[in-house]
């Protein structure tokens, strides 16, 4: 039958798709068949790259177009079929979107055909990530909006999926540099501002795209090494302002981003547990079966695997916040007021204070110096400048305790100078007053004494916001730095005991003239740290207690020598770790394991013996040994007095006896059951001295204890300053009438008139209820005791019989 | 490892110090090297959540120096230098000229950092230390500790030698010097012991944020206490 023959053969050169299928069952049957398809896709390439599409009339332009598209699609598909004849493909096709060598790039919907399937070619893993990703990358700024979302979709996914193991570190670093070229190739631009002429020109071209993905990445948490963080740092001095302020938005969002990720994780878990209580209801109403309990199984497992996996997250990689990862941040924070600094003009007031607030916040964790920021930010404090607060935030958040007192000296008698004054607003007061007390939290130094007596002054205004930030401020250096208040504003037990000696102990002979006579959260003078602790906090409480114990348990006589506390050792590491969140079972076989074997035990006990013979030893023969690591405190007074030898006579009073505090932490590991009993500890002695009139800062101190056994972060110090702690309180104001109307018209909005539904506004055409739909509505009980029934009810046998027969001459006439 | 005993620690301390002794490190597997090998305590820390939980540090004096050969340098005033000469070993000093001709050069200033492990710098000079040099000590972590006139020079700078400091940083792990070889014993395991115990006091979950404890000698094999 030649004519189905002949059809049959139309069908193989035509048809591609039927062509693609016969292929993919057989490919070595119809190669002859896919040459001659992969010949003609050849040379149409060839045309595509030395006349696209512009020589020819627009009809047959788009004629060939279609039917490259076609081939481009087939020869795709089957390239799995065929590796070696296809070999060139991927390279064709990265070729026509780019346009290397000479040709040109495609357009259109050419574009995206190529863009599909170079994807399908590496879902199909003809191309591995990078390829694909070094071509898509590029292309990124040239294609228009709805291609461009495709493409940034495809990028996004395929790197989360090759990391989501495992980091791919291969591909992380190709993908890393490609967008660090891409953000570098722009840096060499003149820089243009978004004020004035240039505004808005210019778009930020690849960089913006770069640092777009960036960002994006970082927020997935796709993303966490320092490599990121300095494309991002390359592009905040981009010289384009877009891409600048994204990259700073980078680094000033990715707090609040990180939660927005947890969230993420949360829903997932919420879902999977709804999923299995659907699962579980299901069961208990219907019918049961096997299948469902197998799939209630599934379900609960997949729950369990999220959540395993939330808990796991957490610990496994460190997700630090982008600004802790800058690889060099002095140098980062210079360029970064060099950038403020240069382009002042240039730049709006938005994008600096942009600036500013990345600037400060790099200088505040980092604890840098950059000394020009705060001569430049005081032309930006005064009362009517525009966005002052989030200048303020910035000001404070970049002091803390290496800034130099006397740069910041000038900055605080200017913010005085121009916000706190009579002749200003209750809030300018209440803020100016709120801003230099946030920056004499962090270096107390730079305050002075008249200053400061006239500012807390304020504590007398009528404004309550006034009041609240003069308190504040009297607050704080009641506490930092008493010495700077008049006597009689300075707290009771502070002017009573400790100021005397603060104010002769500047020459005192003794080691720690530096610190010496600090009242408790008193800040050490400029430069100077605290003193460097020798043990841990609280440690004296604990070997008091241990004290304690083996007193009575040794009947009342106090005695050093018996070794008490390696007895309990054992015990305090009992169960520790199953109060720990990852109370799986592993963990408590790990336990088990420990707990059973003897060996352990055996080593301490024979390691114990060897002190305690010796100490008993130094008893009886009253000879002293030099080296000895013996429990006794008389010994290891001997002991620290040798070692300390070498600094020659300082072993003092008063170093004795904090020798003696922190010997426990030498002798023995705490275990998890002395660190809880020593935070107990700790606890009930600030409440002690809470209550026996400790001030503010002993309370204070019992808060932050209470707040840290609940696992409450106290570490509001760390935080970055807000505008509302500027603002402070705010007292609203009363509105006036167009404000009030304003408001009584918002509540209207959307909702129905009040007043009766009867009638009036339920029915089509608006008009009052009739006689007959009283009557009808009437309530019974009404009806019943009305007039007119009653009469009925009372008529008498008469009265009724002629009604009756009225009734029925009344029927039968009107029946005729 | 779900505990961490007094006895383990001590086992460990011998066999480093055996592996890198001068008789013993034959029969210990290990390896006499030239100098003095300096003791490590190395820590992994774990459910720790750099983002939330508050960016500990912390610095501890111990009581034995661990560093005793540590190069420091006091940025003295001209009663300062006279103290750090009559030193027994005297003290590298610099004056506020010297300072000055460094003209807050960076390379300069980076170079100084360098050479010296860690700075001294009399009261009266401390304020002036940001303008003089910029930043270039304080990013190197250098910044000088003040010392007064009142205070004896050769306790202040024993007590800069003895001082450790904890921070992390970028990590999750981190690793301060302890010890050396020459020392006894005992002093190591005092050192060590005050160290960890420190270190688990700053931590926000104590033992449960320990994911591992290794003490290292410099040349030899690391051993795992926890």
């Amino acid at each position: 039958m030649p004519k189905q023959r002949s059809g049959r053969g139309i069908l193989l050169v035509s048809n591609l798709p039927q062509l693609q299928n016969l292929i993919k069952r057989d490919p070595k049957g119809y190669r002859e068949e896919f040459l001659t398809q992969y010949n003609q896709y050849t040379s149409l390439l060839r045309l595509q790259s030395v006349a696209p599409s512009a020589s020819t009339s627009q009809a047959n332009a788009d004629k060939s177009d279609d039917r490259f598209a076609e081939l481009v699609n087939f020869i795709s598909q089957v390239a799995q079929c065929y590796p070696d004849e296809t070999k060139e493909l991927p390279a064709q096709l990265r070729m026509l979107l780019l346009g290397g060598q000479g040709g040109t790039m495609v357009k259109g919907d050419l574009r995206r055909t190529v863009v599909k399937n170079l994807v399908m070619l590496r879902n199909k893993d003809v191309i591995d990530s990078i390829e694909l990703l070094q071509t898509l990358l590029p292309l990124l700024p040239h294609v228009p909006s709805s291609l461009r979302s495709i493409i940034r979709s495809t990028i996004l996914t395929d790197l989360k999926t090759s990391n989501a193991k495992a980091k791919n570190h291969r591909l992380n670093r190709v993908v890393q540099s490609l967008m660090f070229g891409m953000v570098e190739s722009g840096m060499g631009a003149e820089v243009v501002g978004d004020k004035g002429k240039g505004k808005g020109k210019e778009q930020g071209g690849e960089a913006m795209w770069a640092v777009m993905m960036v960002r994006e990445l970082w927020k997935k948490g796709v993303w966490t090494d320092a490599k990121t963080v300095s494309i991002a740092a390359l592009a905040a001095f981009h010289p384009n302002t877009k891409v600048q302020s994204a990259a700073i938005h980078f680094f000033l969002g990715s707090e609040t981003d990180g939660d927005e990720e947890d969230s993420d994780a949360e829903d997932g878990i919420r879902e999977a547990r709804k999923d299995v209580r659907k699962m579980q209801h299901s069961l208990e109403v219907g019918k049961g079966g096997r299948r469902k309990e197998r799939l209630l199984k599934q379900v609960k497992k997949d729950e369990n695997k999220k959540r395993a996996k939330k808990v796991a997250g957490i610990g496994s990689t460190p997700n630090f916040p982008a600004l802790e990862l800058l690889h060099d941040p002095q140098t980062f924070g210079e360029k970064l007021y060099d950038n403020l600094h240069r382009h002042d003009k240039h730049y709006s007031l938005d994008h600096k204070i942009l600036i500013m607030q990345l600037l400060s916040r790099v200088m505040g964790s980092h604890k840098l110096c950059i000394l020009g920021f705060y001569s430049y930010i005081i032309k930006y404090l005064a009362y009517h400048q525009l966005q002052v607060t989030l200048i303020l935030v910035s000001l404070a958040q970049s002091v803390h305790e290496l800034t130099p007192p006397d740069v910041l000296t000038p900055v605080v008698r200017k913010l005085a100078q121009e916000f706190v004054h009579p002749g200003v607003g209750a809030e300018v007061i209440s803020a100016g007053l709120n801003a230099i007390r946030e920056v004499c939290r962090r270096q107390p130094w730079c305050m002075e004494e008249d200053l400061l007596g006239d500012l807390i002054e304020y504590r007398k205004s009528r404004d309550k916001g006034v009041v609240t930030a003069a308190r504040g401020l009297l607050q704080l250096f009641r506490e930092v730095n008493p010495g700077l208040l008049k006597k009689r504003e300075r707290r009771r037990e502070v002017v009573r005991a400790r100021i005397p000696v603060l104010e002769e102990g500047r020459g005192r002979v003794g080691g720690k003239a530096a610190t010496m006579g600090l009242v408790d959260g008193q800040v050490p003078e400029y430069g100077h740290t605290k003193e460097i602790p020798e043990g841990i906090e609280g440690l004296e409480l604990l070997d008091e207690h241990f004290a304690a114990l083996r007193k009575e348990a040794n009947g009342g006589v106090s005695d050093d020598d018996v070794d008490m506390e390696e007895e309990d050792d054992e015990a305090g590491w009992d169960n520790w770790d199953v109060e720990s969140d990852s109370g799986s079972s592993s963990s408590s076989g790990g336990w088990e394991d420990v707990s059973s074997d003897g060996d352990d035990l055996e080593i301490s006990d024979s390691d114990d013996e060897a002190p305690k013979k010796k100490a008993v030893k130094s008893k009886l023969k009253r000879v002293a040994e030099e080296d000895e690591d013996a429990d006794e405190d008389e010994d290891v007074d001997m002991d620290a007095k040798s070692v300390v030898s070498a600094a020659p006579s300082a072993a003092t009073e008063v170093s004795q006896t904090t020798k003696k505090l922190s010997l426990l932490a030498q002798q023995k590991i705490l275990t998890p059951a002395d660190f809880a009993l020593l935070n107990e500890l700790r606890l009930k002695a600030a409440q002690d001295l809470a209550a026996n009139g400790g001030g503010s800062a002993a309370k204070r101190k019992l808060a932050a204890l209470e707040a840290s056994k609940r696992h409450v972060g106290n570490d509001e110090a760390d935080r970055f300053l807000t505008e509302s702690e500027i603002l402070g309180p705010r007292k609203k104001a009363k509105a006036d009438y167009e404000e009030r109307m304003e408001s009584i018209r918002k509540g209207r909005e959307g909702r129905e008139k009040f007043g009766s539904l009867k009638g009036k506004k339920m029915k089509e055409n608006k008009s009052s209820s009739t006689n007959r739909e009283k009557a009808r509505n009437k309530p019974i009980m009404m009806a019943l005791h009305s007039n007119k029934v009653m009469q009925k009810k009372k008529a008498s046998l008469r009265d009724k019989q002629i009604k009756l027969r009225a009734a029925i001459d009344k029927q039968k006439r009107s029946k005729h | 490892m779900s505990k961490l005993q007094a006895s383990s620690v001590r086992s460990s301390i011998k066999t480093l110090l055996a592996q890198s002794g001068e008789e013993t490190f034959k029969e210990a597997g290990g390896k006499k090297r030239n100098f003095v090998e300096t003791i490590e305590l190395q820590i992994g820390l774990k459910n720790y959540d750099p983002q939330r939980d508050k960016r500990f540090s912390g610095t501890v004096k111990l009581p034995h120096v661990p560093r005793p050969r540590m190069q420091l340098c006091i940025l003295a005033d001209a009663a300062d230098v006279d103290r750090a000469k009559q030193l027994d070993e005297e003290l590298p000093f610099m004056t506020v000229e010297d300072l000055k001709k460094l003209n807050k050069n960076k390379k300069l200033v980076k170079k100084l950092a360098q050479k010296y492990d860690a700075f001294l710098a009399s009261e009266a000079l401390i304020k002036q230390i940001p303008r003089l040099l910029g930043p270039g000590l304080s990013k190197a972590g250098k910044f000088p500790t003040p010392v007064s006139h009142s205070e004896d020079l050769a306790r202040k700078v024993n007590e800069v030698r003895s001082t450790i400091k904890f921070q992390l940083k970028k990590v999750l792990c981190l690793g301060v010097a302890i010890g050396h070889i020459n020392m006894e014993e005992d002093q190591i395991m005092q050192n060590t012991m005050l160290s960890i115990n420190f270190l688990i006091s700053l931590l926000k979950k104590q033992w449960q944020n320990v994911g591992s404890l290794h003490i290292k000698s410099t040349m030899g094999k690391p051993q795992r206490l926890f």
